[in-house]
């Protein structure tokens, strides 16, 4: 278990990262989402040791985190690298010996991962010769074959395909059940909302978002309605309780002040019988990260 | 330690393995046996040369590196006509021995002056019989006069006699020691920094740094460029010791060895030279290790070798300077840090410094290296973090006020 105390860091005047709080579990996956600049890359900075905090602690199942053997960790950097005149064997092989397994092993699973993934590339080719999305996999690879305990990737879905992205989730569900503790980053919520069973979002280095996805949703109450009615937009603008409406096709998307003002909408859109739709539903994370990001400091 | 051997293991074989190694390894290798063949060659060939004897009286003419064909004058002419001879001989022993020789445009210029001696020799012999000279008078006139030459040395009014061999032989060293420091050091230099340029640029770096220490990957990265280093030093005396039995069976070779004391070779100088090389090439590793840490993409390389090179080529000028004779500037560069490494193994080979001053300034040479090491190791950490596009200087300074805030946490 990772657990996060107090972490501060700042640079010169800037802070940023203020006073940071969170756990991952084992067998948990945890999303951090921010915007650009919001703490996350330092924050993974140092847990892995690149940098010291100016307060508070990182722990890994309860002992401090630093001085020990960082092997357990497996890391995906937000920018991705390989050597490009090596072969891939070699270049996993050696990622993979650095966090403790032998040449032999490597080889030994190498290929099922190469199936897993399903690498367009032969074990002995060289970096350079591969596509950008194959390149993302065997880093990838890199990152996981020696399943490490606790696993940290920043931004690991950012120019994959949705065929890839998908195998991308199987690879991190799968060393879930295995029992690691996972960090990752995102810009999409999609993925934050699929694959997360915990999340915590920054802003400007503080945490202002913190439980699992549907823990953050429910918190808002369920302010949003999908509408198909006889009712105008018009009309709905002008009933009390309701901050915007959106017109799509012949649906209307309503955003409420409060949940309970969806009742009288409900009452008002079948006063005259059958309606198609009526859903009530909290924000999405979307919605929620963007009226995050626009909030002010107060 | 055990990931300290494996980053070693991983930089030490990729490139021992690469192509530019290995050629920097052969290539002076093929430039010797290049040299030593043409040599033999053109040695070979002169040996061929063949000239036609005409002389009144029958005598048998001896001319050193020259086969002799004794012929009549209208067969010698023959032979020329027909390049079978580069030159025909006329040899007149009356009134006295005169000769005229008729050569080939392209006959070596060795020719002229074998025939002339050839034929003074048999002069003395002819007016030793006339005057009639015993052999033992003979041998006595034409004994020169013993000349022996010491080149000397005045140090703190003291006359040091020095070897003249040596001395050629150091000059030779010299010269060589300043191309050879000075290649090395760019080549091993570039080494180290395309190498942690490369991982930086390509963002390896942060994956490597969550694995193994910036400290232990620095210092496996530098030691694995001495380990190639060594590994070259290593082949090239292998090399030597299988050659020189061969070598020494080349008639070239023996005469240079007859000429020149090899054991020079084991002496100090070379020893000394050898150190500053190992010393040099360390300090340079970890220069080009800095200004590799500095880049944020490969194309920067360029930038980061820089710097090294212009060091070099201070050094290797200065160096050049020594050769010419001995100046102010050059006696204080031989003990400035990156400068003193090439400078005064050269001063010291040609005597304008003591061996005391090249072991002060190799203490020097060292104990920069230390504390130089220690400190880039430091820096390197933050180094490998910052990416700014504005330059290496910047970003060093960026770098240093990341070290600084992160040294006020420890």
């Amino acid at each position: 278990m990772l657990k996060i105390e107090n972490l501060t860091k700042s640079f010169g005047n800037m802070t940023a990262v203020d006073a940071v709080n969170f756990e991952v579990q084992s067998g948990e996956i945890m999303g951090l989402i921010g915007q650009n600049g919001a703490g996350k890359t330092t924050t993974f900075r140092m847990i892995l040791d690149f940098l010291t905090p100016n307060q508070g602690q990182i722990f890994w199942n309860g002992q401090p985190l630093k001085g020990q053997d960082m092997s357990f960790i497996g890391y995906l950097p937000e920018e991705r690298g390989l050597y490009p005149k090596m072969r891939l064997q070699d270049q996993i092989s050696y990622f993979a010996q650095l966090h403790g397994m032998t040449k032999k092993e490597v080889n030994e699973v190498l290929p099922e991962w190469f199936e897993r993934f399903e690498v367009k590339g032969k074990l002995r080719d060289k970096v350079k010769d591969l596509s950008k999305g194959n390149q993302q996999k065997v880093q990838l690879i890199a990152a996981l074959i020696f399943h490490p305990k606790l696993i940290i990737l920043d931004e690991p879905f950012s120019g994959l395909d949705p065929v890839n992205a998908g195998l991308l989730e199987d690879g991190i569900q799968m060393l879930k059940a295995e029992g690691s503790a996972i960090i990752f980053s995102s810009h999409d919520m999609g993925n934050v909302q699929a694959l997360s069973d915990h999340l915590v979002m920054l802003r400007q280095g503080k945490v202002v978002l913190d439980g699992t996805v549907s823990q953050i949703r429910d918190s808002y109450g369920k302010t949003k309605i999908f509408l198909q009615s006889p009712l105008t937009k018009e009309e709905l603008e002008a009933t009390e309780g309701v901050l915007k409406v959106v017109e799509h096709d012949h649906q209307m998307e309503l955003t409420l002040a409060a949940e309970e003002v969806g009742q009288e909408i409900f009452k008002m859109a079948t006063a005259n019988g059958y309606i198609t739709e009526f859903r009530q539903e909290p924000p999405t994370l979307d919605e929620i990260f963007r009226l995050k990001v626009g909030e002010v400091d107060a | 330690m055990h990931k300290f051997w494996l980053v070693f293991k991983h930089v030490y074989l990729k490139n021992i393995k690469s192509g530019s190694w290995i050629f920097m390894v052969v290539f002076p290798v093929l430039l010797i046996m290049l040299a030593v063949g043409v040599g033999y060659l053109a040695s070979g060939m002169e040996n061929n040369t063949k000239v036609a004897v005409v002389s009144d009286t029958p005598i048998q003419m001896k001319i050193p590196d020259v086969k002799v064909e004794n012929t009549t004058a209208a067969k010698a002419d023959k032979l020329l006509k027909s390049e079978k001879v580069e030159g025909v001989l006329e040899i007149k022993m009356t009134p006295e021995v005169s000769g005229k020789l008729t050569m080939q445009d392209d006959a070596p210029d060795s020719l002229k002056i074998n025939v002339t001696q050839a034929l003074s020799t048999l002069k003395l012999q002819v007016t030793a019989a006339k005057l009639k000279l015993a052999p033992k008078d003979v041998a006595e006139l034409v004994t020169p006069a013993t000349l022996t030459s010491n080149s000397v040395k005045v140090d703190d009014g003291k006359i040091v006699t020095k070897d003249e061999s040596a001395a050629a032989l150091n000059r030779i060293l010299a010269v060589t020691i300043t191309v050879v420091i000075m290649i090395v050091t760019m080549i091993y230099g570039s080494l180290v920094a395309q190498e942690i340029a490369t991982e930086k640029g390509t963002r390896i770096m942060e994956i490597l740094l969550s694995a193994v220490s910036a400290k232990t990957q620095f210092y496996a990265k530098v030691f694995a460029v001495m380990g190639l280093l060594l590994t070259q030093v290593a082949i090239y005396a292998l090399a030597i010791a299988v050659a020189v039995p061969f070598l020494k069976q080349i008639k070239m070779v023996k005469q240079v060895l007859e000429m020149v004391d090899l054991s020079a070779l084991l002496g100090v100088v070379p020893l000394m030279a050898l150190l500053f090389l190992l010393v040099g090439t360390f300090t340079y590793a970890v220069l080009a290790a800095l200004a590799g840490s500095l880049v944020s993409s490969v194309e920067q390389v360029q930038m980061a070798v820089m710097p090294l090179s212009m060091l070099g080529l201070v050094g290797y000028f200065l160096s050049l300077t020594a050769q010419a004779g001995d100046s102010w500037f050059v006696s204080v560069a031989s003990y400035i840090p990156f400068l003193n490494i090439s400078v005064m193994p050269v001063r010291v080979a040609l005597n304008q410094a003591s061996f005391a001053e090249g072991w002060i300034s190799l203490g020097v040479a060292v104990v920069f290296m230390v504390l130089f090491t220690m400190l880039v190791a430091k820096v390197y950490k933050s180094n490998v973090l910052v990416y700014s596009d504005s330059g290496l200087l910047k970003g060093f300074k960026r770098s240093l006020q990341i070290m600084k805030a992160e040294k006020n946490q420890k």
